[in-house]
C-alpha cells in the first residue's frame, strides 16, 4: 500500500477538500474558472520566456546576449512561477482528496521537481560563469543539455496538467452523499 | 449561416472527432486541448517577453535581436493555436457560434492580433534605431502595454467560454 493510501493521509485531504476554502471556491460563481484563468495566464508568462532562454542556450538565437536576455526572461518567468504555484494550490484544494491519490498529479509534481533540479544544475554548472561565455553565440555543453531537458520537462508538465482533467474519477466515498444531495438545492437558490 | 454551421457539425471530420472508434479519435479532445495550451503558452509568452522589453524592462537586451525570434515563434505557435482551436470548434459549431463569450473571445483576439501586426511592422522599421538610441517611441510603448493587457484577456475570456460550454453539457 502506497503512503497516500494510508487512511489518516486520505482523511486529511478529504478534510481539505470539504473545508471552508474548498466550499467557497466551489460555491462562488466563476471562482474556479477565474483561478484557472490566472493559472493559464501564468503558464504563458512562465513557459514562453523560458522557452526563449532555452533556445538561446541551445545556440538558436546567437544575436541575443545570454546575460541580459537571461536576466530579463527570468524576471518574467520566476514571478510567473510564483503565480502558478499559488493559483495551482487553490485549484488543488477543492479536489485535494482526488489529486492526493492521483498518479497523474504525482507525475506532474515529479516532473516539476525535475525541472527545478535541472534549473539548479544550469545555475551551478554554467550560469555562474556567464561572463565568460555570455557574449559568444554558443553556450557550454552543460547549458545546452539543461536547455533541452527544460523544454521537454515543461512541455510534459503542461501535458500532465491537462491530463489531470481527463483522469478517471473514482466514485466519491459513500458519506459524501449528504453533500451531493444538498447541492441541487444550493444551485436552485441562485 | 446556420446551415453552414450544421454542415460543419455533421461533417465526417466532426463525426470522427466525437467517435470513440480509434484511440486517437477517443482522445482527440484532450490532445487538441494540450496542443492548444502549449501553442498559446509559447505564442503569448513570447509576445509578453517582447512587450515587457518594449515598455522598459531589461534595457540591456537588444530589441532587434529579441523581436525576430519572438515574432517567428508567435506566428508559428499561433498557427497551431488556430488549427487546434478550429478543430475544437467543429463538433460544437452550432451551439458555440452564438455564444456571447465566443464572440467576445474572437473580438479581443482580433484586437490583440492587430497590436501584434502593428508591433511587428514598427519593429521591422525601427528596432535597430530604438536599440541605438536606447529608447522606444511612446506610441510603441503604448501599443506594447495594450498587448500586455489584451493577450491575457484572451486567455481569461477563453476560459470563461469553456466554462459556459461545459455548463451546456459539452
Amino acid at each position: 500500500m502506497s503512503f497516500w493510501q494510508e487512511p489518516a493521509y486520505a482523511a486529511f485531504w478529504l478534510d481539505v477538500a470539504r473545508g471552508d476554502l474548498a466550499t467557497w471556491i466551489q460555491l462562488t460563481p466563476y471562482a474556479y474558472a477565474a483561478i484557472e484563468s490566472v493559472h493559464l495566464v501564468g503558464v504563458a508568462f512562465f513557459f514562453g520566456p523560458l522557452f526563449l532562454l532555452d533556445l538561446r542556450l541551445l545556440g538558436v538565437l546567437p544575436r541575443l546576449l545570454a546575460g541580459p536576455a537571461g536576466r530579463l526572461l527570468l524576471r518574467i518567468s520566476i514571478p510567473a512561477f510564483a503565480l502558478l504555484t499559488s493559483s495551482g494550490a487553490l485549484l488543488f484544494v477543492p479536489s485535494a482528496d482526488r489529486y492526493a491519490s492521483s498518479q497523474v498529479f504525482f507525475a506532474k509534481l515529479a516532473a516539476m521537481a525535475l525541472g527545478g533540479v535541472n534549473a539548479l544544475v544550469l545555475h551551478l554548472a554554467a550560469w555562474r560563469r556567464i561572463h565568460a561565455w555570455g557574449s559568444s553565440a554558443g553556450a557550454p555543453p552543460a547549458a545546452r543539455l539543461t536547455a533541452a531537458v527544460s523544454i521537454l520537462v515543461w512541455l510534459s508538465v503542461i501535458a500532465l496538467g491537462r491530463a489531470l482533467g481527463y483522469e478517471r474519477r473514482d466514485p466519491p466515498p459513500s458519506d459524501l452523499d449528504e453533500i451531493l444531495i444538498f447541492e441541487p438545492a444550493l444551485a436552485a437558490d441562485d | 449561416m446556420h446551415a453552414a454551421l450544421e454542415a460543419i457539425q455533421s461533417s465526417a471530420l466532426s463525426l470522427w472527432l466525437t467517435s470513440s472508434g480509434s484511440s486517437v479519435a477517443a482522445n482527440s479532445k484532450q490532445v487538441l486541448e494540450t496542443l492548444h495550451f502549449i501553442g498559446f503558452a509559447l505564442q503569448i509568452g513570447a509576445i509578453m517577453a517582447l512587450s515587457l522589453r518594449l515598455v522598459g524592462l531589461g534595457r540591456g537586451v537588444s530589441i532587434d535581436a529579441l523581436a525576430r525570434p519572438v515574432f517567428s515563434i508567435a506566428w508559428l505557435a499561433f498557427a497551431v493555436v488556430a488549427a487546434t482551436g478550429a478543430l475544437q470548434f467543429v463538433p460544437i459549431a452550432t451551439e458555440v457560434f452564438y455564444r456571447p463569450s465566443f464572440r467576445a473571445k474572437l473580438a479581443v483576439l482580433l484586437v490583440a492580433l492587430a497590436t501584434l501586426v502593428w508591433l511587428q511592422a514598427s519593429a521591422r522599421r525601427g528596432a535597430v534605431a530604438w536599440d541605438a538610441a536606447a529608447s522606444v517611441p511612446r506610441t510603441v510603448k503604448l501599443v506594447a502595454a495594450l498587448s500586455l493587457l489584451l493577450w491575457p484577456t484572451v486567455i481569461v475570456v477563453a476560459r470563461l467560454m469553456y466554462a459556459f460550454v461545459q455548463m451546456a453539457g459539452r
